[in-house]
């Protein structure tokens, strides 16, 4: 062979060589440190999906809307971004529940993203990748947090610090899932602001009990029990006892001219009973009244009558 | 004693017309209640989002930059126009109700809405009385997808800053090109939280995103 044939099939050899470790990269699955991006078909439309390769996380997207959502399979969490900024940041109790949220949402199982991602390809991280809720401006960007404890009402106990009342049902209806919550951002209006906390407004640990469902999956009832701060005028344990002492709404006995015999959260002596609750309702469909050392705003979907506010009051007190 | 027996009835009847009072008293009070939140029937009983913005001092026109000429328009259009700026494309929206004083339309249905919401996006509603215009009223929201072809809302505070931020901040005067609204918030309702299906939890941190006018006349671009 001559040289000048030995260099002819050396670049055939090269150039083969070089097509192959093209195609062989350009159709692997991506590689820890990536992105691996797919799409699926539904019925609500075309969701675009990443997934990070080195920690698994999943971000959700409706094909050219504003905002998406981060799902982190290893911690049960679903974090609501809009743009690069997080508004909502949720923890399930369980990877069931979790994948059943992001199901219902975007109408995509375990096993299609995980098969989607299986045969996806190598994509740049989306932007919602960048959304970090620690560093962002609370004041022109809320945010709020979530952690469900779906009916367990020791571990809401347990993770919010504050008295809960043992209340399965409520005026009839079941309880249907409890959270500590809390929120950050522009919690005060301007006639409350107190120095430099308008604007960096944190509402503090708040246990929610939600009761009945609407039919999809909504509250009828809703519970929040918070506690006063005397250092953060926006907790709203704190706004709850300034709108209860204000005299801008009327205030009722529940029931009327009775006494009964509350379950405080700080103590079960009957020595209390014989107390009058007094409640402040700040509209059709809210109420706030005090609990042992907590306070507690109710919210309705349908405005109750006066004796249905009784029934849900003496519901929660004594239990 | 024909004075003593006649008194008695009317004292008996002075204390029954007074315990009457003041059970109609009780039962007004009780009653009068107002409500800023907005309704998903049209008999204003069932409790839809919170109605977060107000706008007042509405005032605008239209101005058509090719005619040079302007226009009146009833502060709704004012409202859907500038909102649209910042989120317009969506696929609509359903009806929902405010519930006006009687003498200013009573249960009433939006006059209007911005949206960019197909399976999920920003929505804003707005609502006008039918004699006084010296307040409109709107409810901002974020649609997410909860099952097939249904939308449920959140993020509430979040929208209404948005939508407060673009008409105080963002909205340039078509003539002036400077500002035309002023911003700053008041609270109407207590905070509560809300479970919405898919798991989502709406916050409403109670206050009202009050948005002012502060020129006379504000215009805005009709196309020609």
């Amino acid at each position: 062979m001559s040289r000048r044939r030995q260099r002819s099939v050396g670049l055939v050899v090269l150039l083969a060589a070089g097509l192959a470790l093209t195609l062989f990269v350009s159709s692997r699955p991506a590689k820890a440190g990536t992105t691996t991006y797919a799409q699926l078909q539904t019925s609500n439309g075309t969701v675009d999906i990443w997934q990070d390769n080195s920690t698994g996380v999943l971000t959700f997207q409706y094909d050219g809307a504003p905002d998406s959502l981060r799902f982190d399979p290893s911690s049960f969490t679903v974090t609501g971004i809009d743009g690069t900024s997080v508004v909502s940041v949720d923890t399930y109790p369980s990877s069931s529940v979790a994948w059943s949220n992001v199901d219902s949402q975007f109408g995509v199982s375990q096993s299609q993203v995980t098969s989607a991602i299986a045969s996806g390809t190598s994509s740049t991280a989306p932007a919602a990748a960048l959304a970090n809720a620690s560093t962002q401006n609370v004041t022109s960007s809320p945010y709020q947090t979530a952690v469900h404890y779906a009916t367990n009402l020791t571990n809401l106990a347990t993770g919010t610090g504050l008295g809960i009342p043992s209340l399965t049902y409520l005026d009839g209806y079941a309880l249907v899932d409890t959270a500590k919550n809390e929120a950050y951002g522009p919690d005060l209006a301007d006639s409350e602001s107190v120095g430099s906390y308008k604007g960096s407004g944190d509402t503090g640990k708040v246990a929610n009990l939600w009761y009945g469902s609407d039919g999809t999956g909504g509250d009828l009832i809703s519970v929040s029990i918070a506690a006063y701060s005397s250092t953060n005028p926006t907790a709203d344990g704190s706004i709850y006892q300034s709108l209860y002492n204000s005299s801008s709404y009327p205030h009722y006995y529940a029931p009327p001219g009775s006494t009964f015999c509350p379950t405080t959260p700080a103590s079960t002596s009957t020595a209390e009973c014989g107390v009058t609750i007094q409640y402040a309702q700040t509209d059709d469909f809210d109420v706030i009244f005090q609990y042992g050392s907590e306070w507690v705003g109710v919210t309705t979907t349908t405005a109750p009558s006066s004796s249905e506010w009784d029934t849900i009051i003496q519901g929660i007190v004594t239990h | 004693v024909v004075c003593h027996l006649r008194s008695r009835p009317s004292l008996l009847a002075g204390a029954i017309l007074l315990v009457l009072a003041g059970m109609s008293l009780y039962a007004a009070t009780r009653a009068s209640a107002a409500s800023t939140w907005t309704y998903s029937d049209s008999g204003c009983t069932h409790r839809e989002d919170p109605r977060n913005l107000r706008f007042d001092n509405l005032n605008g026109q239209a101005y058509d930059p090719v005619s040079g000429q302007t226009s009146g328009i009833e502060p709704r259009i004012l409202l859907i126009q500038i909102g649209s700026y910042l989120w317009d494309g969506g696929l609509g929206s359903h009806d929902s109700y405010v519930n006006f004083p009687s003498s200013n339309g009573g249960c009433l249905d939006q006059a209007g809405y911005d949206t960019t919401s197909w399976s999920s996006g920003w929505h804003v509603r707005y609502w006008q009385g039918t004699t006084s215009f010296a307040s409109l009223y709107g409810a901002a929201h974020h649609d997410y997808s909860c099952g097939t072809f249904h939308h449920q809302s959140d993020w509430w505070n979040w929208a209404a800053v948005k939508l407060a931020n673009y008409f105080a901040a963002g909205f340039a005067d078509a003539k002036t090109q400077k500002t035309d609204f002023s911003e700053s918030k008041i609270r109407q309702r207590q905070p509560s939280w809300h479970l919405h299906g898919c798991g989502h939890v709406a916050y409403d941190n109670g206050l009202t995103d009050v948005i002012t006018q502060t020129v006379p006349t504000a215009t805005i671009i009709i196309a020609g």
